[in-house]
């Protein structure tokens, strides 16, 4: 177990590396560079400027020194290290703020809508998944498949709109866009996030209802099920106890897979509900060239996605004893 | 001479009778997925003679601003006096031809990184499945919004990154069929015998991963109608006033939603029926070609015994 986690984390230093290398020369292709856009914004603009601009951006010396600086391989110009290794993500070019110190500010927005819409779209997609199970090829059955894949087909950001926009003309109430912090308000903050998230649990729950119910299928027909049947155990025992537990183990992958679905959607919700979370910023950032912003967000967002793997892929040998790891 | 003609005929026929068989087993054994057929079909029509379709042309600007439904605007206007019913006509069109070119290219990208990857394995796999791994640390659509900046946005653009941004995670799944196919004892045969790795690549890898291609591009389809329009919706898509049934619901028409609601909603809608009906059409056809998951538990009945506690004998 323990050489396991060992050989993982060494083999997600690799893909942490390739991440940053792509995070960071990817959004330097995108054309028209931050100093153009900068000078659009000034009437008059000389090439001493634009040197002066470059100069104070860091952009004057060869973009793999940057990326070195960056990172924190070599000192920046002041001689002090002051990158990645550092615990640092630069300088937002617009803004001209520390960029942790912008995402300290928006994350706490983006985790609470995705682990809000995730637990939602479990708690959809559980008992209609086991029912649809349970119940093969009944009516109810052929119902319930027909929700799950309408959830997958509904986008989630018609869905947002409808949800914000119809009830102000139906009612003449529309949900609170604005934010309310949990620390000022407790109760408030769930309900302003509830919409949000279910909204975006909708989209996930599809996958989930789906893969229950194709486990759970599986499940019914082993040799096990059919003992616990027999032992005289009352059928949601046999149905909980017996079936689901085991039906769930493939269930929690799924969950893992969808987390970057999860953070991908946060993104268009968040834009909808107006929440000023990671993917408004990184929204904006890329639209204005905020290069070291993108970077940034889009590191957070890998680093994310990799500890979240890494302890779905330990809860599965935890839930599934059968599973040993080398 | 003559025999091949009858070879050949035989083998039309029988090809023939297979689409028939499967076409007719579909409408038997799947009524969602014929339901999910016809709205494929009824889709692609659309698109295709969206031109013949579609009342008024899709930027014909009027004067007749922001109307409910009425006969000769059967989906109203929007705030230009668009005639909102051929928009979304339209919209099919450019949905249409996104799904299946970014679909299709998508396999392409996903073939090209996954058999080397898989069939050499070694040092090429690690370092290749390092990028496809870092690759996917990002959500999808925070990639393709990244890479539509990049290349500048439109239709063209649009599919090539969808292609590219899609068949990158694709190829995992690639890699794992051709690992699993290059055990066959006649890849060991085709190897023993000096056959060109191209040759084995194309005549003996690519028959034996057909299912998982087949599958995976039954997925990409509606995940590509789906991106397009999420990118559209965000801005980095088809940028209007081309009819993208994404960027309908942004912009002008979500600014004056409040006067005429169903601006929004038709687009929307189109979409969702789209995509719902796509996805169960593949569904379908997935279980009916693919042999492996053929007589699984529906044939056996399981749900019928457990109803009736049949199991417990």
């Amino acid at each position: 177990m323990r050489t396991y986690i060992i050989r993982r984390l060494l083999l997600t230093i690799p893909t942490l590396w390739v991440a940053s290398l792509l995070v960071f020369f990817a959004i330097r292709l995108v054309p028209g560079s931050i100093v153009d856009l900068m000078a659009s914004e000034m009437t008059f603009f000389t090439n001493t400027d634009r040197t002066i601009i470059e100069e104070r951006l860091g952009f004057d010396v060869p973009s793999y020194v940057q990326y070195f600086r960056w990172m924190g391989f070599i000192p920046d110009k002041d001689g002090k290290f002051n990158g990645l290794l550092q615990g640092n993500l630069g300088i937002s070019l617009w803004r001209n703020a520390p960029v942790t110190e912008e995402i300290a500010a928006r994350w706490p927005i983006t985790l609470e809508l995705g682990f809000m819409a995730l637990i939602i779209a479990q708690i959809i997609a559980l008992p209609i998944g086991v029912f649809s199970a349970i119940r093969q090829d009944s009516a109810g059955d052929f119902a319930a498949r027909s929700f799950a894949i309408l959830c997958i087909a509904v986008p989630n950001f018609w869905l947002g709109t409808l949800v914000v926009v119809m009830p102000a003309i139906w009612w003449g109430w529309s949900p609170p866009l604005m934010l309310i912090r949990f620390g000022d308000d407790p109760v408030g903050n769930i309900k302003m996030f509830l919409l949000p998230a279910i909204v975006l649990g909708m989209s996930l729950s599809g996958i989930t209802m789906r893969m229950t119910r194709n486990m759970m299928l599986e499940v019914l027909r082993q040799d096990y099920i059919r003992t616990a049947w027999s032992k005289g155990l009352r059928e949601r025992a046999v149905l909980i106890r017996h079936a689901l537990k085991n039906a769930l183990i493939p269930v929690i992958i799924t969950v893992g897979i969808q987390v970057p679905l999860v953070i991908g959607g946060t993104v268009i919700i968040e834009r909808i509900f107006a929440l000023p979370g990671m993917g408004g910023l990184i929204v904006d950032a890329l639209q204005t060239r905020d290069y070291t912003i993108v970077s940034g967000v889009l590191l957070i967002f890998g680093a994310g996605v990799a500890v979240i793997n890494l302890l779905i892929d330990l809860t599965y040998g935890y839930v599934d004893p059968r599973i040993h790891y080398k | 001479m003559g025999d091949n003609v009858a070879a050949v005929n035989l083998i039309d026929k029988r090809k023939r009778l297979f689409i028939l068989d499967v076409f007719e087993r579909l409408i038997k054994q799947k009524p969602l997925g014929t339901v999910g057929g016809v709205i494929t079909l009824i889709f692609l029509l659309t698109g295709i003679f969206a031109s013949v379709i579609a009342p008024a042309g899709v930027n014909d600007v009027t004067s007749e601003v922001l109307r409910p439904s009425s006969t000769a605007h059967l989906f109203g206007t929007d705030h230009l006096g668009r005639d909102v019913f051929s928009r979304v006509v339209y919209g099919a069109r450019i949905s249409m031809v996104v799904g299946l070119s970014a679909a299709a290219l998508s396999i392409v990208v996903s073939l090209i990184i996954g058999i080397p990857s898989g069939y050499f394995g070694g040092k090429l796999d690690m370092i290749v499945q390092r990028f496809v791994d870092a690759w996917m640390f990002f959500p999808d659509i925070v990639r393709l919004m990244l890479l539509m900046s990049i290349v500048g946005y439109g239709m063209t653009p649009v599919i090539l990154m969808i292609a590219v941004g899609m068949g990158i995670p694709g190829s995992r799944i690639i890699r794992g069929a051709v690992m699993t196919a290059k055990e066959n004892m006649y890849i060991h045969a085709a190897q023993s015998i000096g056959c060109s790795t191209w040759r084995i690549f194309v005549r003996h890898v690519l028959p034996n991963i057909m299912a998982p291609i087949v599958t995976l591009f039954s997925i990409r389809v509606p995940n590509a109608i789906l991106a397009e329009a999420s990118l559209s919706f965000l801005g980095f898509g088809i940028p209007p006033p081309a009819p993208s049934w994404g960027s309908m619901l942004t912009g002008g028409e979500r600014d004056n939603v409040l006067l005429a609601p169903m601006t929004i909603v038709w687009p929307g809608l189109a979409l969702t029926i789209v995509v719902y009906g796509v996805n169960i059409f593949g569904d379908a056809l997935r279980d009916l070609l693919d042999p492996s998951l053929r007589g699984g538990v529906g044939r056996f009945g399981i749900g019928d015994k457990i109803k009736k506690k049949e199991v417990i004998s």
